[in-house]
C-alpha cells in the first residue's frame, strides 16, 4: 500500500518533535534557531510555537504547518489555521500529527484565549490525547491531555508537506530513514556498517547514490538524496 | 505568554487579534507573546505517569518517556 502524504508528513513531524525529548531550558535548539531568523530578542521567550515551527521546518513539512510563516504566538499560529479553513473546536476527529492548542482557564471557544501549543502523538480510546510539547515546565515532554483545557486543533495541509513528497538526506533520521535503507536493501545496495538503523549517515550516502547511478541518473540528480525522483525509481526497482 | 506552568505574566483572557489578512510580524508575535498572559495552573491529568508508563515504559531518571522510537 503505497505511503501518504498524511503519513509521510505525520511522521517526519513527531519525528523532530521527539528529537531531544527531555531538554530544557532557553535558551534552547528551537530558540537559537527562531531568532537567528527573527531577532534575539526571541533566544529566551516562551517557546513552545517556536518548538513546533522548528521541528516542521526541519521535518520538510513547514508550508503544512506553518503555511510559510514562522509563529512564536499561538493565537496567531490557531488562527492561520482558521482562515484557511484547517481549525476545528474541541477535539472531535482529531488524530496524530495534529497541532494541538490549549487554554489553561477551561479550553473556551475562543483562539483569542489560547496559552499553549503542541503535536498530537496518540489518541487515547477514553478520547483524551497524548502529546509533545515544547515549554512545558521550560522542558521537551510528553504529556497526557483531557477535554477540558482544549480549545481545538488545527490540521496541518499534508499536501503542502514538500509539495507531496518528503526529501531524505544526510543528517535524517528516524522511521522514514529506516523505511527507505530497507528498501534500498532489497534491490541490492550495501549498507555493512549500519544497516537499516533509521540514521541517514555517508553510508546511506553512498547507497542513495549507488542506486541512483544504477539507475541512470546523472548530473545534479546523482546526488545522494532520496527526493522524490530517487523514490519514484526505487518504487519501480521494488516492483521487478 | 505561551508555556505551562508558567509565571502569570501580564493580563490573562481575551487578546484582540487585529484580524489582517497576512500574518503579524515578527515582532507583533513578541510583543503579544510577551505582553499577554496566562494563568499558571497545572493542567497534568492525575493518571498522566500511568499513562504514559503504559505507553513507553518507565521513564529515565529525569522523569522523561522516550521510549524506544526517541
Amino acid at each position: 500500500m503505497p505511503v501518504t502524504a498524511e503519513q509521510q508528513g505525520v511522521t517526519a513531524l513527531l519525528s523532530k518533535m521527539r528529537e531531544g525529548l527531555g531538554a530544557s531550558g532557553r535558551p534552547n535548539v528551537a530558540t537559537r534557531w527562531y531568532a537567528k531568523r527573527n531577532g534575539d530578542t526571541f533566544l529566551r521567550a516562551p517557546w513552545c510555537d517556536m518548538r513546533v515551527t522548528w521541528a516542521a521546518y526541519h521535518s520538510g513539512t513547514y508550508d503544512a504547518v506553518c503555511f510559510g510563516t514562522d509563529f512564536a504566538w499561538t493565537v496567531a499560529h490557531a488562527t492561520a489555521f482558521e482562515r484557511r479553513g484547517r481549525w476545528t473546536y474541541g477535539t472531535d476527529g482529531i488524530r496524530a500529527g495534529d497541532v494541538i492548542f490549549f487554554d489553561w482557564q477551561g479550553g473556551r471557544h475562543s483562539i483569542q484565549r489560547i496559552d499553549h501549543v503542541g503535536v498530537v502523538e496518540k489518541v487515547l480510546p477514553d478520547g483524551r490525547v497524548q502529546t509533545i510539547e515544547g515549554n512545558t515546565s521550560d522542558a521537551l515532554k510528553r504529556k497526557l491531555r483531557g477535554r477540558g483545557t482544549i480549545t481545538g486543533y488545527g490540521r496541518p495541509d499534508w499536501a503542502r508537506a514538500g509539495g507531496g513528497e518528503i526529501s531524505l538526506q544526510k543528517g535524517d533520521s528516524g522511521p522514514l530513514v529506516s523505511a527507505l535503507q530497507q528498501d534500498l536493501l532489497k534491490v541490492g545496495q550495501k549498507l555493512p556498517k549500519w544497516g537499516a538503523d533509521g540514521d541517514f549517515g555517508d553510508e546511506t550516502v553512498a547507497a542513495v547514490k549507488a542506486f541512483q547511478q544504477s539507475s541512470g541518473f546523472t548530473g545534479r540528480d546523482l546526488n545522494g538524496v532520496a527526493g522524490p525522483k530517487t523514490r519514484a525509481a526505487l518504487d519501480k526497482a521494488l516492483k521487478r | 505568554m505561551t508555556g505551562d506552568d508558567a509565571p502569570n505574566e501580564g493580563q490573562a483572557g481575551e487578546r484582540p487579534f487585529p484580524g489582517p489578512e497576512e500574518e503579524l510580524t515578527q515582532a507583533e508575535q513578541l510583543r503579544q507573546l510577551t505582553e499577554t498572559g496566562t494563568q499558571s495552573v497545572d493542567a497534568t491529568e492525575p493518571d498522566e505517569e500511568d499513562v504514559l508508563r503504559d505507553l513507553y515504559g518507565e521513564p529515565d531518571e529525569d522523569g522523561i518517556y522516550r521510549g524506544s522510537d526517541a
